[in-house]
């Protein structure tokens, strides 16, 4: 009896996948609440600038709304992934059900028909899971993708904050230190949402 | 492959054993599931582990109408005596399952809802099967604390879960005891170890030497039948058990 799930790979691939997009997604969290850290310092730092900061200001406190929306939008694709690990956990019971009963070997064809009729329905929900999952994985790159531009918007603003501290007086080399800070944090950013947005890619392929 | 072995058979009355498999994967603990048929009825007992569903269902259809199976019991909650019943219920879903009351939230792990089971109250009492009834015999801590055994008077048959399981070697593994100081060799571990009260065993003893018994149908292992029953129950009275403890309290080990 050594037989061998086929699709036991697969299917553990799946869920890895996952398990990197949720980590991707907690990284994002933890940048994002960096980012909205620092734009408030940036804010309060601005301030001993005087007027002369007063753009800088500006663009943190952006910043600081980016950084918000960012892990409100982060809320939305962890929701996502619980429920594609409740998909991707349906769908391996299933098909290990149905790798079971294939195994039947029914010598007498008594009950041929009623064995038919089990697999056929477990295909059918194999099938439903299989769509759901595809959904799941499209919507979650679309919310992947809109993070995306909001990090866009983010990274645009922290250039103008950088130029903006040149003015900033005699706290321009502090504003400068902030500046670089919140590029870097959302050019981070940037980059896991990117590969979440990867991994979503090739787990469709 | 396993095989349906019919034990007893009276008309429409009829025990049959789906025995063991000498061609399992070495890592399953080997497992005797029996079926009991009256009229057009049939129960199951203790139908056994996930992986081993298939050779099961096979076994079982190639001699008998699965659709027939009404019931399943399960002496108690272990894996290797009822973790495929999914499997079970997505070929059947109405299926019923007895066991023992404090399984009911436990059971629901391996799957069925709050209409599958039946839960036996500690007293035992009796299940009905196409026009017979069944006797439902305590048999708690011997091993699982929730434990029963299933007698049918008519036939003369106990089925006793894990107690009288032997693990025989391949070349000792037949369907009934021929030779039981041979055989018994096999099963004092398993009983010493598994088995975790004198009480129990007394307990249970003193039941089973008043009822009729022809044979004696252990989950796993060969099967007793004649004096070899009345053997069992004798050398199972004297046999000390617990010994799980005998690694922290080696006292209790020269007491035995
Ligand atoms: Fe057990
Ligand atoms: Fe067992």
């Amino acid at each position: 009896m050594g037989h061998k799930n086929n699709g036991t790979a697969v299917r553990s691939a799946d869920l890895h996948a996952i398990v990197r997009i949720g980590e991707g997604i907690r990284g994002v969290v933890d940048t994002a609440r960096e980012v909205n850290l620092a734009a408030l310092n940036a804010m309060l730092s601005s301030r001993r600038g005087g007027d002369n900061a007063v753009g800088f200001r500006v663009a943190s406190a952006e910043l600081r709304g980016i950084s918000t929306r960012l892990m409100e939008a982060m809320q939305g694709l962890t929701l996502l992934v619980s429920s594609m690990v409740n998909e991707v956990a349906q769908r391996q019971r299933k098909q290990r059900n149905q790798d079971y009963f294939r195994r039947v070997q029914d010598s007498q064809d008594r009950v041929g028909g009623r064995l038919s009729e089990i697999l056929g329905k477990q295909e059918e929900e194999v099938d439903r899971l299989g769509m759901l999952l595809g959904q799941s994985r499209r919507d979650l790159h679309m919310k992947a993708s809109r993070a995306l531009r909001l990090c866009d918007q983010g990274l645009t603003l922290s250039r103008s904050a950088l130029i903006e501290a040149a003015y900033g007086g005699e706290s321009a080399p502090a504003l400068k230190q902030v500046a670089e800070q919140l590029a870097q944090s959302i050019h981070s950013v940037a980059e896991t949402l990117g590969g979440v947005r990867a991994e979503l890619e090739e787990a469709r392929t | 492959m396993k095989k349906l072995e019919t034990l007893f058979s009276e008309g429409t009355h009829q025990w049959q054993v789906i025995a063991r498999d000498p061609e399992r994967a070495s890592a399953l603990i080997d497992t005797n599931e029996y079926l009991i048929a009256h009229g057009n009825e049939a129960m199951l007992t203790d139908p056994g582990g996930l992986e081993i569903f298939p050779v099961v269902f096979s076994a079982l259809a190639a001699g008998f109408d699965p659709r027939r199976v009404k019931w399943i019991f399960a002496s108690h909650q272990d894996p290797d005596v009822i973790s495929s019943l999914s499997l079970w219920l997505e070929f059947n879903p109405a299926l019923r399952c007895y066991a023992s009351r404090i399984w009911g939230s436990f059971l629901p792990h391996y799957g069925g809802d709050e209409t599958t089971f039946i839960g036996l109250p500690d007293e035992g009492g009796k299940l009905p099967l196409g026009g017979i009834e069944l006797d439902v015999v305590p048999a708690h801590y011997l091993h699982s604390s929730g434990n029963f055994h299933l007698y049918d008077a008519k036939a003369r048959i106990l089925f006793s879960g894990d107690v009288g399981a032997a693990l025989p070697p391949p070349e000792e593994d037949e369907l009934f005891v021929t030779d039981f100081d041979r055989h018994i060799r096999h099963a004092e571990g398993f009983h010493r170890r598994f088995m975790g009260s004198k009480a129990a065993v007394l307990d249970w003893c003193e039941r089973a030497a008043v009822m009729d018994i022809d044979m004696l149908c252990p989950q796993h292992g060969s099967i007793y039948q004649g004096a070899d029953v009345m053997r069992f129950i004798n050398w199972f009275a004297e046999l000390e058990v617990g010994s799980g403890l005998w690694a922290t309290l080696p006292e209790m080990k020269k007491a035995a």
